[in-house]
């Protein structure tokens, strides 16, 4: 165990510094000059050189390298051009909007998944096993800024149930910050009207965004539980005469979950990629949104900013989840 | 895993059949084999024959501009209404079909392609080889898919070729997994310790044992692909980053009717039905053809 | 559709103004009031919306704002939109006039016999929200500071004055006085334009500075100290700014007043058209056409349609395939205007009279005016040696442009060419226009609008159609290198000419040549502003020139 986390762990780092390596060039091969993007569409040449010199821009591209590396290890993300404030100020704007939003929606989405799973694996081959899947793929299908557009229109704007748009009434004012979740921090300040408001706020986009995640978990988890149901443990105590119900929750389920933290794990990469969508949809202010505006503006250190977050939080939920498989399940050994 | 493939090789006796024979033939019973499989494999049919017919079906030219026609309700004319420049909506969600496929289908060659080689080689090098690949591999697994294909697209300037090079640097390291995974398996049996004692080439060994049993299960991974594919184009070009117009993408057709959805309901409507339906087929497809070839989740019957 | 950019550089002297009374010296009350003149809306008896947020706030919905508070470098409506709430200047102008001026921070002002000196007397008692009392000191820093500076706005002022240092003169604390050296008739209606004149605390600028380069520039990225009715009080990049009152405002809070201002960033118009009508917002900007329509019939709301200064045209490169004037003229030829504004833009864009916007000073109401004609644009294009199946390329931004390439690239396809349309995020595509590239680079037109500093013939074309203002020469926005030596002298001369019948007579002439003989673009329209209010918002006035952004101190709920 402790070999297979330390090889991990190298690898993890080395994943991590191939992806500042990529998007870093990636990013300075970009068009869009940065530094007229910082001093504005009518500096001129004196202001630009300035600007370049005073970013490091009129270094070689590799030294640039250098020292973004090295401010980085000293958690320094730089400077975003479009918002002129730290890229680890702005994360810490929006990230909270970001985890709060994909917390609850994997939570929903795997609660009801799982739930569609087992059912469709109980019910295997019937109607019902028929209709979980149809809904489980209808999840992954629907495109998420087709669906947005629509609730938008019939639950917001037509039948005004639920709100569209910000994390909180207009002119609401945030409840003082502990964790940035608005849900949290309202409880915590004894805000119930601004937990409501967060609440219902976060009704469209967690919906949303948890209907992929329902069908991806409902087609892992009913796969994996057939598959167990043909192991010999089960196949034992079934034997034994345990009741069908129990079989089910204590072995097969037990089992069956494997594989749906693995998903879990994947989840997080997969959500990313909603989490851009939706929260640009829904004008979500979390960084699914700044990372929409950073590329399309070239903002380098966003950018960067950006997914070297999500690369980290990828790596090490994939690293838990490995953890977590061993512990799980004592069988499984790492050379 | 070979219990994947026992699904396609099934021998019979007699003389071989042509090979589209055979393929009719498995995919009749694949659409037998659940009323979900049918839909599926109808749907994906319908889909495939509007990207190959689909300019022949249009009733008008997808691009024709009548700015007097502007954002017209569904007609005997125009069955499903007219966009904000007067434009077919029915011709251009056909014509959409065939872009839409057609990416897909450049998207997983390429990642399929280079998976499949760098999978192929990592697996059988072993040792060095081996590591460096699947680090690679690692690397851009950790990407966020959307985030990763949309700076791309940003840096190459917004458009479907860029689209396709993004997508396409996004999927290839499943499959070189999923080959990789496949091959180790293989080196370890004893016919292909046996065929490697005798001295076989690598390539022979490729040919004859290693593509039959990876290909289910590459096709599977294909046509759940497909679906996410087609969704990711859409996105990219709904967010801006794809086809530019005027170009009938779905997704690209969208973002202009996201201004008009209040009151012109059938320009969202269509285009995002077909791409629904579309991405829903394929995921149909793929999810079925799963199951249907691991005989450990078959149906009851 | 909206132009980020409210800009001008400009150089010499402004002569011409449409109205000589800039230089009346106004009532010395010391607290004349916001224009409260005009006002374009309907009767308060109309119905409103239901309200979903505090009556006392004021909701914006604009598509993007930007934070900039250096009133050296912030030139963009969409920085102005904010800082209109937080600083003021010596002067403005009055109420929907382009060239009459009214005091803000100067409650009065004198010129000498030939102009050439301009004396302002500072309104007593005034303090920045840090208390720092306004001075004329204070004035002549701040003016010092943006034209030596060069961020961008230098030009405005600083055309005028070469030597700042030297040339603005403290008379005594509340006087402050410009040496122009030269006769400039008016002034005070340059220093009544939106940008470049604005007064920032000292403060900002001396306690937060990290060096001659920087003087607080980055520290006023996000910060902003000012005199005006508004505090800078949260500030949540691509989401929202949120202004609230500033309790010690010198022109005080009797009468009614917003207490809180919030500008949300809503890039989708379909959005804003559904948060004004559910009541969440107040003001929005103006949606699709079709929403326009809508809007213009529902009595809950009114829309602006006023006719302001702001010209929209596609800018034509000088170079490959649309070097020869008569390959530009056969653009001109192409576009389909009528269908276009018609049946596109369903009358929120009013056809343009040639390459100015018509309450531009000297603006010939006759100029030659093309008519849509495929056959005749083949011709020229044959005249031109365009080879049919030629591909142009079309550049535009996110949200504007894009409707006029379509339509553009439906009719080249009629005359046998094709158009690539190329879409750019704003930055992006402001970077292009304003960077110096190899022609195989560079887009052969641009969709772009820009409207005047002040209202001034050379003000407006210099920047656009000089050759001087080309992007191998400056930053500024001859982005098609348009190069005609007969323009460039009536420009140039346009600043210094003081006899107004010339004037008119030489940009007559410029007119002629820019829009017929050597064309520089294809003149689409002129915008009308859109913007929709609910109904019970009272207090606005249109301006010709502070284009698509709020005096937050005169709106109020009726």
């Amino acid at each position: 165990m402790g070999r297979f986390l330390a090889r991990r762990l190298i690898f993890s780092v080395f994943v991590l510094w191939g992806v500042t390596v990529i998007t870093f060039f990636l990013a300075r091969v970009a068009p869009g000059d940065p530094a007229r993007l910082i001093a504005g569409p009518h500096a001129n040449a004196a202001a630009l050189a300035n600007v370049r010199s005073l970013y490091g821009l009129d270094q070689p591209v590799i030294a640039q390298y250098v020292r973004y590396l090295g401010d980085l290890l000293h958690g320094d993300l730089g400077m975003s051009f479009l918002t002129r404030r730290p890229v680890t100020t702005d994360l810490g704007t929006y990230l909270p909007a970001t985890l709060e939003l994909t917390a609850i929606s994997l939570a929903f989405g795997a609660a009801i998944g799982i739930g569609l799973g087992v059912l469709a694996a109980l019910r295997h081959g019937t109607a019902i096993d028929g209709l979980s899947r149809f809904v489980a793929i209808s999840g992954l299908s629907l495109p998420a800024f087709w669906l947005a557009m629509f609730l938008q229109l019939v639950v917001y704007s037509r039948l005004q149930l639920l709100p569209f748009g910000g994390r909180l009434d207009t002119g609401m004012t945030a409840p003082p910050f502990h964790t940035g979740l608005m849900t949290v921090d309202s409880l915590l300040a004894g805000q119930a009207a601004t937990f409501v408001a967060a609440v219902r706020h976060l009704v469209l986009p967690v919906f949303t965004l948890s209907l992929a995640e329902i069908g991806l978990m409902a087609r892992v988890v009913r796969t994996s539980m057939l598959e167990t149901t043909g192991e010999d443990y089960v196949r034992t105590a079934r034997a034994k005469g345990l009741r069908e119900r129990r079989v089910v929750l204590r072995h097969t389920l037990r089992n069956a979950l494997l594989p749906a933290v693995t998903v879990l794990g994947l989840e997080a990469a997969l959500l990313a990629g909603g989490v851009f969508v939706v929260e640009t949809v829904f004008a979500w202010p979390g960084v699914g949104r700044y990372a929409y505006d950073a590329i399309r503006a070239t903002d380098y250190n966003a950018i960067m900013g950006v997914t070297v977050v999500i690369a980290v939080a990828y790596v090490t939920i994939n690293l838990l989840v490995d953890i977590a498989y061993v512990a799980l399940d004592p069988r499984i050994r790492y050379s | 895993m070979s219990a994947l493939a026992a699904g396609l090789d099934e021998p019979r006796a007699g003389r071989p059949q042509p090979r589209w024979r055979r393929i009719i033939r498995t995919s009749w019973r694949f659409s037998r084999a659940s009323p979900l499989n049918l839909v599926a494999s109808a749907l994906v049919l319908l889909v495939v024959v509007a990207a190959v017919l689909g300019p022949l079906l249009s009733p008008h030219p997808p691009d024709a501009m009548t700015l007097t026609e502007r954002l017209r309700a569904p007609s005997a004319a125009h069955p499903f209404g007219t966009d904000d420049f007067g434009r077919d909506l029915l011709s251009r969600v056909l014509t959409g079909a065939r872009i839409s496929v057609e990416v897909a289908l450049v998207v997983l060659s390429l990642s399929v392609a280079t998976g499949t080689i760098l999978g192929a080689v990592a697996g059988l090098a072993g040792g060095i080889v081996d590591e460096v690949i699947m680090r690679i591999t690692d690397l851009f697994l950790a990407f966020p898919v959307l985030i990763l294909a949309a700076a791309i697209a940003a840096t190459l300037g917004g458009n479907l070729t860029t689209t396709m090079i993004a997508l396409a640097a996004v999927y290839w390291p499943w499959y070189a997994r999923l080959v990789r995974g496949q091959v180790l398996s293989l080196r370890e049996r004893e016919y292909v310790l046996a065929a490697r004692t005798f001295g076989a080439e690598p390539a022979w060994l490729i040919r004859v044992h290693l593509l039959p049993n990876v290909l289910p299960l590459i096709i599977v991974q294909v046509s759940l692909d497909v679906g996410y594919v087609i969704l990711a184009t859409s996105s990219l070009s709904f967010l801006g980053l794809g086809a530019q117009p005027p170009t009938p993408e779905w997704g690209a057709m969208l973002t202009d009717a996201r201004a008009y959805v209040r009151d012109s309901w059938w320009f969202a409507t269509f285009p995002g039905l077909a791409l629904a339906i579309t991405v829903f087929a394929f995921n149909l497809l793929g999810d079925g053809l799963r199951d249907w070839l691991d005989p450990r989740l078959r149906g009851r019957a | 559709m909206v132009r980020r950019l409210l800009a001008l550089m400009t150089s010499a002297i402004l002569v011409f103004a449409a109205c000589g009374t800039g230089e009346t010296t106004p009532s010395p009350t010391g607290t004349a009031g916001p224009g409260t003149s005009v006002a374009s809306q309907p009767p308060a008896t109309q119905a409103s919306a239901p309200l979903i947020h505090d009556k006392d706030t004021l909701v914006v919905a604009v598509d993007a704002f930007n934070g900039d508070f250096d009133p050296a470098s912030a030139y963009v409506l969409s920085e102005a939109l904010i800082w209109r709430g937080i600083y003021e200047g010596l002067v403005r102008l009055k109420g929907d006039s382009a060239s009459e001026v009214e005091p803000l921070l100067a409650d009065t002002w004198d010129t000498n016999g030939d102009k050439s000196t301009w004396t302002f007397h500072l309104h007593p008692g005034v303090t920045f929200t840090d208390g720092t009392p306004l001075t004329a000191d204070v004035v002549r820093t701040n003016y010092v500071r943006t034209i030596t500076i060069a961020l961008g706005t230098n030009f405005i002022l600083g055309s005028f004055l070469t030597d700042p240092a030297k040339q603005i003169v403290v008379v005594d604390p509340m006087t402050v006085r410009f040496d122009l050296g030269t006769p400039v008739p008016h002034f005070d209606l340059v220093l009544a334009a939106q940008n470049g004149t604005q007064i920032v605390s000292p403060k900002a600028y001396s306690d937060h500075s990290t060096g001659p380069t920087d003087q607080g520039h980055e520290w006023l990225a996000t910060h902003a100290i000012g005199t005006g009715p508004y505090i800078l009080d949260t500030f949540s990049p691509g989401d929202q700014v949120v202004l609230t009152q500033n309790p010690k405002y010198w022109r005080g809070w009797t009468g009614s007043h917003f207490k809180k201002i919030i500008i949300r960033s809503i890039p989708e118009t379909a959005t804003r058209r559904q948060l004004l009508e559910t009541g969440e917002v107040d003001i929005s900007y103006a949606g699709t056409p079709e929403d326009t329509a809508a809007l213009r019939a529902d009595p809950k709301f009114f829309v602006g349609d006023f006719k302001n200064l702001d010209m929209t045209y596609i800018m034509l490169g000088t170079y490959g395939p649309l070097a020869k004037p008569a390959a530009r003229q056969a653009m001109n030829y192409l576009f389909p205007y009528d269908d276009f504004l018609n049946n596109v833009q369903k009358g929120t864009l009013a056809r343009a009279n040639g390459v100015f916007p018509d309450a531009l000073a000297t603006h010939d109401q006759s100029v030659f005016k093309y008519t849509t004609d495929v056959d005749t644009a083949k011709g020229l294009f044959a005249t031109a040696g365009v080879a049919p199946g030629t591909e142009f390329t079309y550049e535009y931004y996110t949200g504007f442009g894009k409707e006029a390439g379509l339509v553009l690239q439906q009719q080249l396809e009629k005359a046998g060419m094709k158009l690539k349309l190329i879409e750019k995020e704003y930055s992006a595509y402001n970077a292009d226009l304003t960077t110096d590239r190899p022609v195989a680079e560079r887009a052969n037109m641009y969709y772009w609008g820009w409207w005047p500093d002040y209202n001034a013939p050379s003000n407006f074309s210099w920047i656009l159609l000089n050759s001087d203002a080309a992007p191998d020469k400056c930053a500024c926005y001859n982005s098609g290198y348009y190069k005609n030596a007969e323009v460039d002298k009536i420009i140039n001369d346009g600043f210094t000419q003081t006899d107004d019948t010339k004037l008119v007579d030489s940009f007559k002439r410029l007119q002629e040549i820019s829009v017929h003989e050597d064309p520089a673009w294809i003149p689409v329209g002129q915008q009308l502003d859109d913007t929709y209010f609910r109904s019970d918002i009272k207090g606005q006035v249109f301006s010709p020139l502070y284009i698509l952004t709020w005096d937050y101190y005169a709106l109020s709920r009726g």
